[in-house]
């Protein structure tokens, strides 16, 4: 039998590594369309206030989840407008959406401060005490497995469909690609609110499962380790699975070394996953010439009379 | 003859005014910063119903900021924007407002500065206050010591600081009391308030084998682990977690400003203020234990009751030999506890 401890780390290293995939994963599709969303924090906020009232209100969790996806969708779409169809800066948009979003999820969720959440997500299997890795794995939340399809699903999309393909012309050429006839304001204002509806996703996890209550700036910067994590995973779903696993196990791996006597600066770990990001990306631009993977249209507003 | 009643009337009006004026409460305002929202459900809720025990025992105007950081600038401006208003004692409620407050005593000698959890003041408008929160910690160990069953207690912990190694010694002497054979196991999250760090530490804690959780944290998140995998658990603050986490609920050292706030501002009202920094627990009503369930049996409860009422009376001492300064710089572990410590 494989150490209580041992699982417990796996455990909380495939939970922290969901919220930040599913985030992460949605950032990916934004960024292929070459918009680049720094309002992550802001709508996994707005996902998980919009969630947890849903569940707390109606006791209806598919409801919930339903309700998170869209607002941050819904939310999203203001960084779209402002970004796609008014061309304005992506970078201050992102960060409005990030400030707004804190603000905002404090502001409705005020009254849903401590509440107690009667039904929580599930997991597919009930496993009480995990003794072995399979268990571990069966007893994962229902949002664990619907990241496994979503991660196979995004990158089989990104690689052998037309809109996966639509995605990577407008971000890599958006001139070119309008020349060819796509719509590049739609693709990209669709690509905007599907990340949004990820970043809802991970946000319902949160409140819902992860950490089932409510309180101001819950998130707590694990919007910009998301952003991090598309980074490190060179815009790849499956490298950025990786990413989110390293990541994961990172945090969980500090509280539980204090238990067998070990100290791990805290703060050296905090910023690892940044420290890691940036790395890469030097180790990239010595050896690969720059080549991250990036996007090449990221950030840059596309405007049709500029042809 | 009618002016020379009229010139009376006004010397009597004026002499009255004089003669109120100097304990009337309506010549002053007071105005509170706070660091989190007034509903966080912890430190910031603590202190706001605070504000509302003061109101409604001197009637005087007040107002309040919330989610204002430890940040001079952000602090400033508040704080100016209340004194113009003729706001003239200001209650900041976070350590990080030290030196800002310091600075704007000096500026401002017509305001007086109250600075909760902190050190410094001057000799004329402004000084610190806080509670001996370590001694509902202690009354809470003696509940945790008797209802662990696998002698091993969790505390999610903040930061290595002598205010928290303090409630942990004090809360391990107290388990310790009851139950010799248990051990507290500290593991820092190294956040205040930090939802996922929280809720990863007590899931370490709950895998280590502990079945009785606790916290110097602000966030709920600990007392929602242990509900989850049928531990007990007090909490921190105020007693609100009995909502979030009804089963695992047991009690909570909780923090009670009202008494001392309107203190304090009754004797700057009266013209009796002085800056000697308060610092009392329960002996001055600051601090409490939230009502404790009926997980604990009754004589523990009874033993609690008892020592709340010594430590009261000051004829029970939790840290035997150790003075004030002792006590603010306390940088060891009672041999209890097991944690690292730098």
């Amino acid at each position: 039998m494989i150490d209580i401890q041992l699982l417990g780390l796996l455990n909380a290293t495939l939970q922290a590594a969901t919220l930040l995939f599913v985030a992460a994963l949605g950032e990916l599709i934004t960024e292929k369309s070459g918009i680049l969303n720094l309002g992550v924090e802001g709508m996994i906020s707005i996902g998980a206030v919009a969630g947890f009232m849903t569940a707390v209100n109606t006791n209806n969790i598919f409801l919930a989840v339903i309700v998170g996806v869209l607002s941050s969708s819904v939310f999203a779409s203001i960084h779209a407008v402002v970004t796609v169809v008014l061309k304005q800066d992506q970078t201050v948009s992102g960060l409005i959406l990030t400030i707004l979003g804190l603000a905002l999820s404090s502001l409705i969720g005020k009254n849903y401060v401590g509440k107690k959440l009667d039904t929580k997500l599930d997991s597919f299997f009930s496993i009480d005490d995990p003794s072995n890795i399979l268990q571990v794995l069966l007893s994962q939340n229902i949002i664990f497995y619907v990241a496994i399809l979503l991660m196979i699903l995004v990158s089989y999309t990104l690689k052998n469909t037309m809109f996966g393909r639509r995605l990577e012309a407008v971000g890599e050429d958006s001139k070119a690609a309008d020349s060819m006839g796509l719509n590049v304001t739609k693709t990209q204002f669709i690509a905007t609110c599907l990340g949004g509806a990820f970043a809802g996703l991970s946000g319902v996890y949160l409140t819902l499962s992860y950490v089932p209550y409510w309180t101001d700036n819950m998130t707590a910067g694990r919007g910009w380790i998301a952003l991090a994590l598309v980074i490190f995973g060179g815009w790849k779903p499956y490298r950025t699975a990786l990413g989110a696993l390293l990541f994961g196990f990172l945090e969980a791996l500090v509280p539980r070394l204090q238990t067998y006597g070990f100290e791990l600066n805290p703060y050296i770990v905090k910023i690892a996953p940044y420290i890691i990001t940036i790395l890469i990306l030097v180790l990239l631009t010595i050896y690969k010439g720059g080549k991250t993977g990036a996007p090449k249209n990221i950030g840059i507003p596309f405007f049709r009379e500029n042809r | 003859m009618r002016r020379s009643w009229a010139v009376g009337l006004i010397i009597i009006s004026i002499l009255a005014m004089a003669c109120g004026g100097a304990a009337d409460v309506d010549d002053y305002k007071a105005a509170f910063v706070y660091l989190g929202s007034a509903n966080d459900g912890g430190w910031t809720q603590a202190h706001d119903e605070g504000r509302q025990y003061l109101v409604e025992q001197t009637g005087i105007e007040t107002a309040f900021t919330e989610d204002i950081p430890p940040d001079a600038t952000e602090f400033r401006t508040v704080a100016e924007a209340y004194i113009e208003q003729g706001y003239n004692i200001i209650f900041g409620t976070t350590f990080g407002y030290l030196d800002i407050m310091e600075e704007m005593a000096l500026e401002y000698p017509d305001v007086i500065f109250l600075h909760c959890s902190g050190y410094k003041s001057n000799d004329s408008n402004y000084t610190n206050y806080f509670g001996k929160i370590y001694e509902a910690r202690y009354l809470s160990g003696l509940a945790a010591g008797s209802l662990t069953e696998s002698n091993k207690i969790g505390y999610v912990a903040a930061f290595p600081i002598p205010e928290v190694i303090r409630g942990i010694n004090a809360f391990a002497n107290g388990v310790k009391e009851v139950n010799p054979n248990a051990t507290v196991e500290v593991v820092w999250t190294n956040t205040w308030f930090g939802p996922e760090e929280e809720t990863q530490a007590a899931n370490a804690l709950l895998e280590a084998g502990a079945d009785v959780l606790t916290q110097h944290q602000d966030s709920a998140s600990t007392g929602i682990a242990a509900e989850a995998a049928g531990a007990k658990w007090i909490g921190y603050h105020t007693g609100y977690g009995k909502d979030a986490a009804p089963s695992a609920f047991v009690t909570a050292p909780v923090w009670n400003w009202g008494p001392l706030y309107t203190d304090m501002v009754n004797a700057v009202i009266n013209d009796e203020f002085t800056t000697t920094p308060y610092w009392t627990g329960m002996s001055g009503n600051v601090v409490d234990l939230f009502e404790v369930s009926d997980d604990v049996s009754s004589d523990v409860k009874a033993l609690i009751e008892q020592r709340k009422q010594e430590i009261i009376d000051g004829t029970f001492v939790i840290f035997e030999g150790s003075s004030d300064g002792d006590l603010l710089g306390m940088s060891y572990f009672v041999d209890n506890v097991v944690g690292t410590l730098d």
